[in-house]
């Protein structure tokens, strides 16, 4: 399994990909979503994609906005990875085409049970 | 050989004493448990050490005792905890006891809620799939601070960051601070009460479902049978109740209920 994080922190890329990698995933991470973007513009593939929402340049949201309407990548599931914690920006990010959404500070339990969610399995569950 | 220090005699006196009360046996090889759970309790209650909190518990001060029963009871809980389960009661557990409960009230019970993520995700899952059901959640817990914070209905970030959809998040839960409040209506489904197991009594019933995860598996043999046999009074005749993953080799006493098992879960029959 693949999965591509973007996050504008270098500790928060480092401590998802610890934690995806713990979880079988092999993890190309991105400090921004722009270079995310192109990275899929350029033929990457990957089943998981983590986005932070406030990065410079393209945000979270508009990433997850754009890869939802080319509709390249409709296998991918896409959550974000945020300190925004209204219902009404989940709800958005929701609407916008995320998947799942995870609140900062993230536990590895707990963003394992989001992506149990989406239906990844481990055989030690 | 050295005597047994009083911190040691006191700490086996609470373990025999507090096994009774809550059926929670801990081994006689793990006294590090037992004292580092406590711990809690003493620095909470400002006691002096071991000694004092057992004298304050025979003493009947229910307080301190409440709070070791609090301290040794695990609350390990999340919303929607085991996919799995949750999966086979939505699509199949659930549809075929609603349908059985036609023209009546549903009733559930979720035995050992802990802090309320059982009993909320079961309301939840009833009020999203079946709108306008009639439907009560009886939850029930043997420690009182947990469902007293139950009864709150906040929870911190870490905990609807686990398990709950955010799509449910966003739709039961409103923020307050640096917490999330689930909305009163779902609230307002479930019934928390202080409740031991090994008691007879216990909400009222008769239950459709009952949820007991995670919870057998700290009893002792005789514990457990009578868990059983009270609960066997608690479910309706074709009523199910529902063990944790880790329970499914945990037989029932003989003539109270009989076996079931899909795929990837197993749940019991009341006969």
């Amino acid at each position: 399994m693949k999965a591509i994080v973007m996050d504008d922190s270098r500790v928060v890329r480092m401590m998802l990909r610890r934690t995806l990698e713990e979880l079988s995933f092999e993890v190309t991470d991105f400090p921004d979503a722009d270079s995310g973007y192109a990275w899929l513009q350029h033929g990457g593939q990957a089943d998981l994609a983590l986005v932070d929402w406030n990065m410079p340049g393209m945000t979270g949201l508009e990433f997850i906005q754009r890869v939802r309407q080319e509709g390249a990548h409709d296998q991918m599931f896409l959550v974000m990875v945020t300190s925004e914690t209204a219902p009404e920006r989940m709800q958005l990010a929701l609407d916008s085409g995320a998947d799942e959404y995870v609140m900062k500070p993230v536990v590895p339990s707990g963003l394992r049970s989001k992506l149990e969610m989406l239906g990844f399995r481990w055989s030690d569950a | 050989m050295t005597a047994p220090s009083v911190d040691a005699v006191e700490l086996a006196w609470l373990r025999g004493y507090l096994a009774g009360r809550t059926g929670v046996v801990v081994p006689d090889d793990r006294p590090d448990f037992l004292s580092g759970r406590l711990g809690a309790v003493l620095r909470a209650h400002r006691l002096d050490g071991i000694k004092q909190l057992a004298e304050e518990i025979r003493g009947g001060n229910r307080v301190v005792l409440g709070a070791a029963i609090d301290a040794l009871t695990t609350h390990e809980t999340s919303f929607f905890r085991d996919p799995d389960v949750w999966a086979w009661l939505e699509l199949e557990g659930l549809p075929a006891l609603v349908a059985g409960a036609a023209g009546r009230e549903f009733t559930a019970w979720s035995a050992a809620c802990s802090t309320g993520q059982e009993p909320l995700s079961l309301a939840m899952l009833l009020a999203e799939r079946w709108p306008g059901l009639a439907f009560r959640v009886a939850a029930t817990d043997i420690s009182p601070g947990t469902i007293e914070r139950a009864r709150t209905g906040m929870y911190p970030v870490l905990e609807v960051n686990r398990g709950l959809p955010a799509r449910r998040l966003a739709r039961w839960f409103v923020r307050t601070g640096l917490e999330y409040r689930v909305q009163p209506e779902l609230l307002a489904r479930v019934h928390y009460t202080v409740h031991s197991l090994l008691d007879r009594g216990g909400p009222a019933g008769p239950f459709d479902l009952v949820m007991l995860r995670n919870v057998l598996i700290y009893l002792g043999e005789h514990d457990r049978e009578q868990a059983f046999r009270n609960l066997a009074m608690a479910v309706r005749p074709g009523g199910i109740v529902v063990l944790g993953t880790a329970e499914m080799l945990i037989e029932p006493p003989a003539g109270l209920f009989t076996r079931a098992r899909a795929s990837k879960t197993s749940w019991l029959v009341r006969t």
